[in-house]
């Protein structure tokens, strides 16, 4: 953010009506900006001014002489008693209460409209729409609400008190449902960051090809117009699930997604090009025994969950090599026979996963 | 997000901090007792006088608007149920008397003065200029009419931009820069 950028949200920066996501924007910027930091002093001396001001001015002379003289010549207002009302002004008053009746109607419905769940949602750029309204500079999305950006907008979605979503351009992202334990958003185009603090499985978005499940984590997931896409986790872990099928994804990790299969094998971001074109023939591509054969040998100790989620996807005798493969890249915990990963044994599967994964969860800790 | 205040937190001075006498004092008027009617004007003339005359920015029209709103008052006090503090009531009823005599006015002179550019009206008074050294209240008197309005509105009255908003029939989002608009000027008048 630049020092005119900074300006008008200072004022709402004060008034306390900033998202948290731009507040901390804001704040960076003044930790590094003697200017921008006066500019806040003194608007916050204004603020405190005008606050002092009087709430009464009494006027120079006394008004009252002249109040009381047009109020001889005004009649009080007075209820009306429908006994004492002739017939024609009774059928005028049915004719009221009908419209009046309308009239309560029309704001019940709008009441019951109101009433739905909402987060809030802020602009960042450009002109975002929340349904068929431009959102000018903050706003509510409600449940069943769609928010879209252009190829110049972008927007910022306050998840209930657990986090922030932002918009970026060329997207459209509607609220689901906002309860306690499922806060939820459905991304039918475009790429959103997300950044959330809760603990795992409170935060979900759909997506063409499959559902992100929060596990505590920052992530940027981008969906195209066929509804392919790919989540890159940037802090923690998430899980895509399609089908009874889910995958996790750890913080440095990408997943694609396609439509009718759902999320393909998770791999690092630092993992040779070679593995990940490998991965994408075998996950989307039907690709055969050189894409397996390529994974097997380009997989170093750091791809272990990668191979780990293809041991339910490939038959018993490939399955046979994955296993000689990850067992010499790094020796199986205790417990785990090969004859028992053959079969899928689901305890031993997950205890193999939750293995790899303390690993994993020690990089992240002490990154070598 | 929002952390304003609502319109409703008025804080009430000591006088009127008795709310059975006031409220003996709005029952008495409702049924036509003029010497209650009076006292309700005493106790509240200072803060709707400081209302009209922020907003309207002429103490001459501030009257006036005084005057207006306390015979309205008189006028529609029997319709007062005591669901709000009767303070807020007429609060309510200043504000919308000064909006509706601020457009009437907007309007006469929009028939008067067609050939006028319309920003003639919101042009501030070279007096406002930088470095002439008025205090805060004359600089707030002669800020651009609109600005000064949801200033006064937002910033001294305590109501929230939606609220504004809807009274002034504007967007939320040009109630805020004008807001920020009037900040500005103010900021630059009192450097």
């Amino acid at each position: 953010m630049n020092c005119n950028e900074i300006e008008t949200r200072l004022n709402d920066y004060l008034d306390g009506t900033l998202p948290d996501a731009e507040k901390k924007l804001v704040e960076i910027h003044l930790e590094g900006c003697l200017n921008c930091r006066e500019e806040l002093l003194r608007l916050r001396n204004l603020m405190a001014e005008t606050a002092a001001l009087p709430k009464e001015i009494r006027p120079e002379r006394d008004l009252w002489p002249e109040i009381a003289g047009r109020m001889a010549s005004q009649k009080q207002a007075a209820f009306p008693s429908f006994f004492g009302l002739r017939p024609s002004r009774l059928i005028g008053g049915f004719a009221v209460a009908a419209i009046v009746l309308l009239i309560a109607l029309g704001i019940f419905w709008k009441v019951r409209q109101s009433s739905k769940p909402f987060w809030e949602v802020g602009r960042l750029a450009g002109n975002p729409k929340v349904g068929s309204e431009g959102l000018i500079d903050t706003g509510k999305l409600r449940v069943g609400e769609w928010l879209e950006t252009d190829d110049s907008s972008r927007a910022v979605i306050s998840v209930g008190t657990i986090g922030h979503v932002q918009v970026e351009p060329n997207s459209r992202i509607r609220l689901v449902s906002s309860r306690l334990t499922d806060h939820r958003l459905s991304l039918a185009e475009g790429s959103i960051q997300a950044q959330i603090s809760a603990p795992p499985r409170l935060f979900f978005v759909e997506t063409p090809s499959a559902l992100a499940v929060d596990l505590g984590c920052s992530y940027n997931l981008a969906v195209d117009e066929s509804g392919a896409g790919q989540l890159q986790v940037t802090f923690g872990w998430v899980a895509l699930v399609r089908e009874g099928r889910e995958v996790t994804v750890p913080a440095g990790a990408v997943c694609l997604i396609r439509p009718a299969v759902g999320p393909g094998t998770p791999f690092f971001q630092d993992a040779s090009p070679k593995l990940r074109q490998a991965l994408q023939k075998l996950d989307f591509e039907k690709g055969g025994a050189d894409a397996f054969a390529a994974i097997l040998a380009e997989a170093r100790p750091a791809d272990l969950l990668t191979l780990w989620h293809l041991l339910p996807q490939t038959d018993e005798a490939a399955r046979g090599r994955l296993y000689n493969r990850m067992a010499k890249l790094a020796a199986p915990p205790e417990g785990i026979t090969k004859e028992g990963i053959l079969r899928l044994e689901p305890a031993m599967l997950q205890l193999w996963k939750e293995e790899i994964e303390q690993r994993i969860e020690e990089r992240m800790v002490f990154p070598t | 997000m929002s952390a304003e205040p609502a319109c409703t937190e008025i804080i009430l001075e000591p006088e009127q901090q008795a709310p059975g006498y006031e409220w003996e004092l709005v029952r008495r008027a409702q049924k036509g007792d003029r010497a209650a009617f009076e006292e309700i004007y005493r106790q509240n003339v200072g803060r709707v006088y400081a209302i009209c005359l922020r907003i309207a920015a002429e103490a001459g029209k501030a009257k006036e608007l005084t005057q207006d709103v306390f015979v309205l008052a008189w006028e529609k006090l029997p319709t007062f149920r005591g669901e709000s503090a009767f303070f807020s009531w007429l609060h309510r009823l200043t504000v919308n008397v000064v909006l509706m005599e601020q457009r009437s006015r907007k309007r006469r002179a929009e028939k008067e003065m067609v050939t006028i550019e319309p920003e003639f009206f919101e042009r501030p008074d070279p007096a406002v200029l930088p470095g002439t050294g008025l205090d805060l209240e004359k600089a707030i008197s002669q800020l651009p009419h609109q600005a000064r309005t949801i200033f006064v509105l937002h910033d001294i009255e305590g109501y929230q931009h939606n609220e504004i908003a809807g009274m002034l029939k504007l967007s939320v989002g040009t109630c805020k820069a004008q807001l920020f608009r009037a900040r500005k000027l103010l900021k630059e008048v009192l450097k």
